[in-house]
């Protein structure tokens, strides 16, 4: 009876509990509610058939009357009643991989550990198109290794393509759409998708969907609707889960309600009988009461969660959570105590005590406290522990030196990334580069911009404009000049960008520099040059008396344009003679002229279908305008909302 | 009504001419005293034998005595088989089914001329992984025994072929071990290898002395081929008191149809209901059934949750679900703890997971990410193009190749079935992923079926070879070989 109670969502109590309590408000978000909860096996396996009566599956083979011939066994199975195509499919059972189709799921976790997800995942759709359809665990795979590594755009169009194919989806799919959603800073897509899975799945969600949902909604500061998902959660019958308690916790230390995170705390007690084994509630909790200043009670919350004989179950993150609590609140002796513990008890695989977390968090806290030295050097422990840094990390730790003018420590950290093959991201640059300027080194913050842009990052306008700024005030206009002709092809600028630096070469007396940047203004066709940019330009020829010169270079490109289009144009005409002449050939001469007409359409229409990237056709579901702005943060870490 | 009739009639006869001489076996010996056999009768006798059937249809609609030789089987199963009446007036059948049907008389006729093969023999075979050979020793009149049988019944599971288990066990139906309830629980479980559950399911039907192990391996074939809630079923209406060993089937069938919570109800029942104590593989089976639904954080919950520590078993099952959904560092991380608890099991050569891009969930700094400040939010140049590459590309069909004078609608409709499409069409649903496809065709390609092809190419990833009367189209990737120019 232990296991039942002590460990898992059994539902037995839940049971008996919800019938003991009184009925909760049916939540907002579920229209059709299906209870899963049941008192007897007869009840469940009722419910079970009801189930597939609803869906309409074949009833089972034996609910047949046993006395019956085989043969009227046989005829009906034949008969089957006509499914109703709209009918949400259940997914495949893991039954299903086996033969052909394991082969396949292995072949895939296989590219998959070698990182080559576009493979994975262009051959899952390939396969498809084949005698041998992935499962969905195969999907569930690729899905899993994309939302990993912070792809979720492809993750997303993945996901249309195989909603397309008919492949339905099962409860891992789900999360991990849920998550993507959320990684896209698209909560409100990913409640949507809730509601819908909701409604039409035959599924019943899982605890880790609630994680990810209130989880996600506490970081995009929804907390309403986090509970509405909480509340959700018992309805269909699930034991409180002490995680999903710590995120709504979270979310009340941050409003700064400490009331909130205490009432939450008493609700979970209540719920779990009185006592919270799971330590991950306790250092929010600790948060809670140092909000409310009530110093005493937090320390006693800690005593309980960590102390000799505390039964609390103290997981990685538990630890964290409580780490972050001391250290916040000036308690930083008392957390490097419980540091040295935990590095003490910590023995990989079988308990797992510290993670890069618990470092960030200690890194923070040397760095509040000022002793850098300090932090630099708790920060390199990491590897004694197999953490291993992640780029969030190292920007943290250098944010912090070098907001305290510690630009060489900085640098250090920076060229250690290298070695520890974790790549910088813009923000690495764009803070490095930033403090360069702030100390006065322009030429090595300008350096940094140039990496960054040669690594394949994407800095965006601001970065720019403020390399630009620094470098045009220390009076490096050649410099300046020539990363605008870097990032001119490159960045979209918009008309400040432009007038920025026309302004400085004009200041300096450098109008032909000027000409040609309009002149490549012109000639680019994304760039429309705005009657503010003429004026501004017009009013700078002006100081010298040229004004002229502007309108005649766009007269110039007039003529040029129109020179090339009647090139084009003859182009065209000769290609439609050819044609008529082939076509002349094969078809009476009386409607020659007509029928060489449509030949020469046809042939620009094939035209247009060989300039036309056909390699998304399949993606042009319901997720192409997600697609295209979830790509841009799909790969940072951080979820804070914009 | 007569119509009718005469149709049942040839059918009738037709299975009387193929021969199938067991078919008349299985009718009571009195029977084949009584003078002619003609389809009339026969009917009419084939009914009176399927009376304990309370058949509810006329005679004259159950004429047949079998649609289809698997019918065989129960019948051989509830009738005495006389090896000595054979029928006087089917001569010229009997002749050809003798090595068959006599293996029991084997000095009639050609078995003389071919010295029927021993045991010894199909063992050997059956060592040597050669199973079909082993099984077409039968056909020469090899008379298996008991462990013989279940050998040969073994080699069909590892075949997996439906035909062969059918084979054997019309033999083994001939034989005197028929009614031997182990080794019809070997049946069970070799037509479920063979994904026929029906057949399965029919053998269990008519098997005399049932037991607990019977249900078992019913259960297990319905499991193994997803039919988890028939399983449970039949556990509902076994009648038999369950031990240990039904839990555990029950726990797999649960598993198969994702009953997560009936699980529980299970495990529940079967200590306070029947009081089994768990043990071990008990607990293994409820970790199969949350690990296989997908309620991974659940089935990890679950272990650390057992009431004693858990061993290499379940880690190991841990890792096969990491493996099954998907998730890599669930799987790296049960595969270190079954290494760690038993060393034996290290897999050497494995690939290096690569290392994750956002470590999201134990970061502790997530919120201090100011990533955005950075990084681009107005887009870059080459991006908007991508973008714009995007959209539009879609196929509209091109009705200018459909000279009929119809309206559009039906226009677009007539260019579906162009047969090159068609023919692509087949050729995708039977071959493997990036198979290239070569299509011959007497006609010339029109132009939308080459821009549809040109496009599919694209899609399915595969290269489309087309001929027609003038040259070979090479599709791939979006392209022709021929440069639309044909």
């Amino acid at each position: 009876m232990s296991i039942t109670k002590a460990a898992f969502l059994i539902h037995l109590q839940t049971l008996t509990r919800s019938l003991r309590r009184p009925l909760l408000p049916p939540p907002p978000f579920s229209s059709s509610l299906r209870h899963f909860s049941f008192a007897t096996q007869e009840e469940a396996a009722a419910e079970r058939r009801k189930r597939k009566r609803r869906l309409r599956m074949e009833p089972p083979l034996n609910s047949f009357n046993n006395n019956r011939s085989p043969q009227q066994q046989q005829q009906q199975q034949i008969s089957r009643p006509i499914q109703n195509p709209n009918i949400p499919k259940l997914p495949e059972s893991v039954s299903s991989l086996a033969g052909k189709r394991l082969d396949l799921h292995n072949h895939i976790l296989k590219l998959i550990r070698e990182n080559d997800l576009e493979e994975a995942a262009l051959y899952t759709r390939h396969s498809v198109y084949s005698n041998c359809r992935p499962t969905i665990f195969t999907v569930n795979a690729v899905l899993a290794a994309q939302l990993r590594q912070g792809k979720c755009g492809p993750l997303l169009r993945l996901h249309g393509f195989i909603n397309q194919a008919g492949i339905a989806a099962n409860i891992v799919t789900y999360n991990l759409i849920f998550q993507a959603y959320f990684d896209v800073r698209k909560p409100d897509l990913a409640l949507e998708h809730y509601k819908l899975f909701l409604d039409n799945a035959p599924l019943s969600p899982s605890v880790a969907t609630f994680r990810i949902l209130v989880k996600g909604l506490v970081d995009y500061e929804n907390l309403e609707k986090a509970f509405e998902v909480k509340e959700d959660m018992f309805v269909r019958g699930f034991v409180a889960d002490p995680v999903v308690y710590g995120y709504l916790m979270m979310g009340f230390v941050k409003k700064g309600d400490g009331d909130g995170v205490v009432r939450l705390y008493e609700e979970l007690k209540e719920k779990l009988g009185g006592f919270v084994e799971d330590g991950v509630v306790y250092g929010q909790l600790m948060k809670g009461c140092f909000l409310k200043g009530m110093e005493g009670e937090a320390m006693e919350f800690y005593e309980e969660a960590v102390g000799e004989e505390s039964k609390v179950r103290m997981s990685a993150m538990a630890f964290n959570y409580v780490l972050e609590a001391l250290c916040e609140n000036g308690k930083f002796d008392e957390a490097l105590k419980l540091f040295d513990r935990m590095k003490k008890e910590h023995s990989p695989p079988k308990r797992l005590v510290l993670n890069l977390g618990s470092f960030n968090v200690i890194v923070n806290g040397y760095c509040g406290e000022g002793r850098f030295v300090e932090a630099v050097e708790v920060f390199w422990q990491m590897g004694e522990f197999r953490c291993s840094p992640d780029t969030l990390s190292f920007n943290n730790l250098m944010n912090q030196l070098c907001e305290n003018g510690l630009l060489a420590e900085a640098e250090k950290l920076y060229g250690e990334m290298d070695e520890k093959k974790v790549k910088p991201d813009e923000y690495t640059y764009g803070l490095l580069m930033d403090t360069c300027f702030k100390e006065g080194k322009i030429d090595e913050g300008a350096a940094y911009y140039k990496t960054m842009v040669e690594s394949g990052l994407r800095p965006n306008l601001a970065v720019y404009n403020r390399l630009q700024d620094q470098l045009v005030k220390a009076g490096k206009l050649d410099d300046a000049k020539s990363f605008f002709d870097m990032m001119v092809s490159k960045l979209e600028m918009d008309d400040e960008a432009y007038k920025f630096i026309m302004r400085a070469l004009s200041e300096a007396g450098r109008l032909d520099d000027v000409l040609k940047i309009v002149d490549g203004m012109l000639d680019d066709e994304s760039v429309k040059v705005s009657e503010d940019v003429q004026e501004f330009v017009k009013g700078e020829l002006r100081k010298e008396g040229r004004e002229d010169d502007l309108q005649k270079l766009m007269d110039e490109k007039e003529r040029l344009k129109a020179e090339a289009k009647a090139k084009e144009l003859e182009a065209a005409e000769a290609k439609k003679r050819s044609t008529n002449i082939t076509i002349a050939s094969l078809i009476p001469s009386k409607q020659e002229d007509e029928k060489g007409e449509k030949v020469k359409m046809l042939w620009d229409n094939n035209g247009v279908a060989e300039e036309i990237d056909v390699a998304d056709v399949v993606a042009q579901g319901e997720e192409a305008g997600v697609v295209a702005q979830g790509e841009a943060p799909g790969g940072s870490n951080g979820l804070a909302p914009p | 009504m007569s119509s009718l009739m005469a149709i049942r009639c040839v059918q009738t006869k037709k299975i009387l001419t193929i021969g199938s001489l067991l078919h008349l076996r299985s009718f009571p010996p009195h029977l084949y005293a009584s003078n002619s056999i003609s389809s009339r009768s026969l009917s009419t006798s084939a009914s009176t034998t399927n009376d304990y059937r309370q058949n509810p249809h006329s005679v004259s609609s159950y004429q047949r005595p079998n649609p289809s030789p698997r019918f065989d089987s129960q019948r051989f199963q509830n009738q005495r088989y006389s090896p000595n009446h054979i029928n006087p007036q089917t001569p010229q059948q009997q002749g050809g089914y003798n090595n068959q049907v006599n293996y029991q008389n084997q000095n009639i006729q050609q078995s003389k001329e071919i010295a029927s093969p021993t045991i010894e023999e199909i063992v050997r075979l059956c060592k040597l992984r050669r199973y079909k050979d082993a099984i077409d020793l039968l056909d020469q009149g090899a008379t298996p025994d008991k462990d013989c049988f279940s050998l040969l019944f073994e080699s069909c599971a590892n075949l997996k072929s439906l035909e062969h288990s059918k084979k054997v066990h019309d033999h083994f139906l001939r034989s005197i071990f028929r009614s031997d309830p182990k080794l019809n629980n070997v049946v069970i479980s070799m037509f479920g290898e063979c994904n026929s559950v029906t057949d399965a399911k029919r053998v269990f039907d008519h098997m005399p002395g049932k037991d607990l192990d019977s249900c078992h391996v019913m259960m297990r074939v319905y499991s193994d081929n997803g039919m988890g809630d028939e399983a449970l079923q039949l556990f509902e209406e076994m009648g038999l008191k369950p031990n240990g060993e039904t839990f555990v089937a029950v726990f797999s069938a649960c598993a198969s149809v994702g009953a997560v919570k009936e699980a529980f109800l299970h495990f529940d029942s079967m200590r306070n209901e029947f009081g089994i104590t768990p043990r071990k593989e008990h607990y293994l089976g409820v970790l199969d059934v949350i690990g296989k639904c997908g309620h991974l954080v659940e089935a990890e919950q679950y272990i650390r949750g057992l009431p004693f520590e858990a061993t290499g078993e379940f880690w190991e099952a841990m890792r096969s679900y990491g493996v099954i959904h998907g998730d890599i560092d669930l799987e790296d991380y049960a595969e270190e703890m079954m290494v760690e608890l038993d060393p034996s099991k290290a897999v050497t050569n494995k690939i290096p997971t690569p290392p994750p891009r956002s470590y999201r969930e134990k970061s502790m700094v997530a919120s201090k990410s100011r990533i955005l400040e950075f990084r681009n939010q107005t887009i870059y140049k080459d991006e908007a193009k991508e973008m714009a590459a995007k959209k539009g590309a879609v196929y509209i069909p091109d009705t200018r190749c459909v000279l009929h004078d119809i309206d559009e609608e039906a226009k677009e409709q007539a260019l579906l079935y162009h047969s090159e499409r068609l023919a692509i069409a087949y050729g995708i649903i039977c071959t493997p992923p990036r198979k290239s496809l070569t299509i011959i065709k007497n006609l010339r390609v029109c132009n939308d079926c080459h821009n549809f092809i040109k496009i599919m190419s694209k899609i399915i990833g595969r290269t489309l070879i087309v001929r027609d009367n003038k040259r070979f189209h090479h599709f791939s990737d979006g392209k022709c070989s021929c440069g639309d120019y044909w």
